[in-house]
């Protein structure tokens, strides 16, 4: 059917061209710098688009936010791959689940485990800690800390839902997550992000990374201190150690991979092996 | 009272008076009375009024009375005077306002246990099932939360399993085991001025508390406006003045039955129109008023010389206490400094106003300014507010009610302190020393409009563009901040480090601390000692200090007492 077009209201059209495939710059190369370093890089770049607390208005602190919560979604993304990649018990809960065709005729093995977590969303605290389970195999209630930053991270993925979604506006559903009674009120608003709350968004986005890294990083080298995985002789386990280590830490930290090491010794290395290790 | 025990008598804080002693020296007026039957009735409530002002003393007393009298409610009592200890949490995890909750908490079940054995029939645990409470627990906690050790106070069971229905919960059923139909609980100290922060998280709590059958009551200073977006004084929690303005009707018999109740043989000593005197110039504050005659009696000289000396010693002891605040909040530097200016502005114009043909022509003295509210507070980045709250807080300004003269023209009245008018000899007509001269000057009628000026003739350009916050700069870039809540550098894109100020006073060295030179050098050369968190750290810093020759159990006490008596200061 042809278009029936008899007054047009919407002012005039003009012919545009994309072309997808030189926009992604092919010559990249996966940096050697840890997932939070990434992260912590790309969230910089992103806080010096704030030059003025009184000039920062219109849509620039939603677009911020956005940037923000796409940041901490790539860097689950990062971690989880890297864990899959090295981690033998990551690498074994992830061996049963499939991966779409395609992915795996033209992925490398490196960035195989990037299709694994495509169909998977970081935008709840729900959804984040099932990612733990299924593509780490870390196991249990997560550590009360844990749970509430994911929770206040949650609070935020609802804002981006409106941004995205809403150009901003709060959503009833939106509405229903943040608590009904207190936001009764701000139905179908739209939201008003100044200088400060955005800080204090932009920290708990931080704080979420931080804090999930610390977990997963310390859960997957207790699990391996149980596993009897480490000699506790860091000439022997240096290799494996360092490759966990690059992947986990914060280069403005100022722990060194012999202190971070030697914390694991004084809690593990002195446990008599488990029965599971003597049998082993 | 029949002997004059001079040391308990003078004794200005509720916090060291005995059980008993509370209850006799408690001054029976309408003012004091009133405060009490609002402590004791139903509803939330907030007790207002600056330091020494008697909260303590009322909230003691009240769980007292509770405590004896079946027909009052059930009252529990929990200071949260030692809130600073957390306050290092703040820069060093995500979760420090969750700690926070679950610290106040702990101290308010722990007051519950503290109750219990006070009526002789201590618990071993409260709650139900799995969620009983054992006090050694929740004291664990409280320990692990004050010493900054984050880690474990985040993986304890507490943390996890504590919450406030629980603790409503067991409140509730402690009163119904102890035969009360209700219960209060009261929450001394609750002021938190040096971690807004927390005070949000607080006031959260003190709503939760709140049921049918259990109300709080938290004693805060005046000046606090600021309890968070989901508090609401008036519907919240009704306020309740504890400071009485020295023009109200009671305010010379309340005054004058301190005198009676707890001073009776002072009274001998000072002369009767000095006593009235001094009751102007405590300004509503009885523990100023105590202060004010026991220095007096202490002094030597004929009356004059005795009344300058305690009236100056007085004002400097207020003015310190003011400026204290500039080492405990350094991002209000400025603002503090430039809001004692407009101090000594308004009591500079005051005195001149008493003196002036006016005052003598129309025979009304002048004691309130009325500020109008002009363009310049308009001004982004300028803190009048902040800078009038400082110095209501610090008992310096008095607040009125606003008045309107007229469309747009609103001014905020306020008195100053009487002590600094003294001062500027603002009452008394001529030279010379005349009691009575200023007793009558004083007690003239007051003029019907207040003395009306705006900040710009107050204060100078100069002065005006420094009531700005003076915020650390960016470490890594040297960037100045754009505002207090700023966590990122807008230049670098660093994230922003505060200083905690509990770390602050704990890396005070030894040099700078109140001992003899010869202290210092010696507990430098024998000891590990170095800073004040030394000396807490330490399990026991007196026989560290004993190492050092001629340094024994006595000197180490006083050395401990002056460490002590620092960390006090800093954070009271």
């Amino acid at each position: 059917m042809s278009a029936r077009i008899i007054c047009q209201i919407s002012g005039g059209t003009r012919a545009a061209r994309l072309e997808t495939q030189i926009l992604f710059d092919v010559t990249h190369r996966e940096s050697t710098l840890s997932a939070i370093d990434i992260f912590l890089g790309k969230t910089k770049e992103i806080n010096q688009l704030m030059p003025d607390s009184r000039r920062l208005s219109g849509q620039m602190p939603n677009l911020i936010l956005l940037g923000y919560v796409s940041a901490v979604e790539s860097y689950f993304r990062d971690i989880l791959r890297r864990l899959i990649l090295m981690d033998n018990e990551a690498r074994a809960v992830c061996e049963k689940q499939a991966v779409s065709y395609g992915a795996a005729l033209h992925h490398d093995a490196e960035t195989l485990p990037e299709a694994l977590l495509e169909n998977w969303s970081f935008a709840s605290d729900r959804k984040i800690a099932e990612a733990f389970r299924n593509f780490s195999g870390i196991k249990g209630k997560l550590p009360r800390e844990v749970e509430l930053a994911l929770r206040q991270f949650s609070v935020v993925c609802q804002l981006r839902h409106c941004v995205v979604h809403r150009f901003g506006r709060l959503g009833s559903n939106n509405a229903i997550e943040l608590g009904l009674t207190a936001h009764k009120e701000c139905l179908d608003k739209p939201l008003n992000l100044t200088f400060g709350p955005l800080q204090e968004v932009l920290l708990i986005c931080t704080n979420v990374v931080r804090v999930s890294n610390d977990f997963l990083f310390n859960e997957v080298m207790i699990r391996a201190a149980e596993n009897g995985t480490w000699k506790w002789n860091l000439r022997i386990d240096k290799k494996l150690f360092s490759r966990y280590f690059a992947a986990f830490a914060a280069g403005d930290e100022r722990i060194s991979l012999k202190e971070a090491y030697e914390k694991f010794r004084a809690a593990y290395g002195n446990r008599k092996p488990s029965r599971k290790q003597r049998k082993g | 009272m029949t002997e004059f025990d001079e040391e308990k008598e003078y004794e200005g804080r509720a916090d060291d008076i005995e059980g008993e002693d509370l209850e006799k020296w408690t001054v029976e007026n309408n003012f004091f009375a009133g405060i009490q039957k609002k402590i004791l009735q139903r509803g939330a409530k907030l007790i207002v009024g600056p330091r020494g002002t008697g909260k303590t003393h009322q909230m003691r007393l009240a769980y007292r009375r509770c405590q004896r009298n079946k027909k009052y409610p059930l009252a529990i009592y929990v200071s949260f005077g030692k809130y600073y200890h957390l306050e290092p949490l703040l820069t060093k995890t995500s979760v420090a306002i969750q700690i926070f909750h679950t610290w106040v908490l702990c101290k308010v079940l722990l007051a519950c246990f503290q109750l219990c054995r006070e009526l002789e029939l201590p618990q071993e645990e409260m709650g139900n099932g799995g969620n009983a409470f054992r006090p050694d627990e929740l004291e664990q906690f409280v320990s692990l939360a004050e010493k900054g050790m984050t880690a474990e106070a985040a993986s304890s069971d507490i943390f996890s399993k504590l919450a406030f229905q629980y603790v409503i919960d067991i409140i509730e059923d402690l009163s119904a085991d102890l035969k009360r139909t209700r219960a209060i609980i009261l929450l001394d100290d609750a002021a938190l001025t040096l971690t807004p922060d927390y005070l949000v998280e607080f006031f959260d709590v003190f709503r939760s508390l709140k049921t049918r059958a259990i109300a709080p009551k938290a004693s805060v200073y005046p000046g606090t406006t600021e309890y968070g977006p989901r508090f609401h004084v008036g519907h919240d929690a009704e306020k309740v003045d504890a400071w009485p303005f020295f023009q109200a009707a009671d305010y010379g018999k309340f005054m004058g039955s301190l005198m009676e109740t707890r001073l009776a043989a002072a009274a001998e000593q000072v002369p009767n129109d000095i006593i009235q005197l001094f009751e102007y110039a405590a300004f509503g504050v009885p523990r100023a008023f105590i202060n004010l005659i026991r220095n007096f009696t202490r002094t030597g000289g004929n009356t004059q010389q005795r009344y300058n000396n305690v009236i100056n010693t007085q004002r400097q002891f207020i003015t310190d206490e003011y400026f204290s605040l500039q080492s405990k909040l350094p991002q209000f530097k400025d603002i503090i400094q430039v809001g004692y200016d407009l101090f000594r502005s308004i009591v500079g114009v005051i005195a001149k106003e008493n003196k002036g043909a006016k005052a003598v022509d129309t025979r009304l003295k002048q004691i309130e300014i009325g500020i109008q509210e002009d363009e310049d507070t308009q001004d982004e980045g300028i803190q009048f507010d902040r800078m009038i709250k400082f110095l209501i807080e610090a008992g310096l300004l008095y607040e009125l009610q606003p008045v309107h003269h007229g469309v747009g023209r609103k001014y905020n009245r306020y008195v100053p302190h009487l002590l600094f008018l003294f001062e500027k000899r603002a009452f008394s007509p001529g030279r010379g020393f005349d009691p009575q001269k200023i007793l009558k000057s004083l007690n003239r009628k007051s003029q019907r409009h207040p003395l009306r000026r705006t900040f710009s003739t107050l204060l100078t350009r100069e002065n005006r563009s420094r009531i700005r916050l003076n915020l650390p700069k960016c470490k890594k870039c040297g960037a100045d901040r754009l505002t207090e809540g700023q966590k990122f550098c807008h230049r670098c894109g660093n994230e922003l480090v505060d200083q905690s100020i509990f770390e602050k006073c704990m890396g005070m060295a030894i040099t700078e601390l109140p001992l003899t030179e010869w202290q210092k050098e010696s507990i430098d050369q024998y000891t590990s000692l170095r800073t004040v968190g030394d000396f807490i750290a330490l399990q026991s810093p007196a026989a560290e200090l004993q190492k050092v020759r001629m340094i024994g159990e006595k000197r180490s006490e006083s050395i401990m007492k002056a460490v002590g008596g620092v960390i006090e200061e800093f954070f009271s």
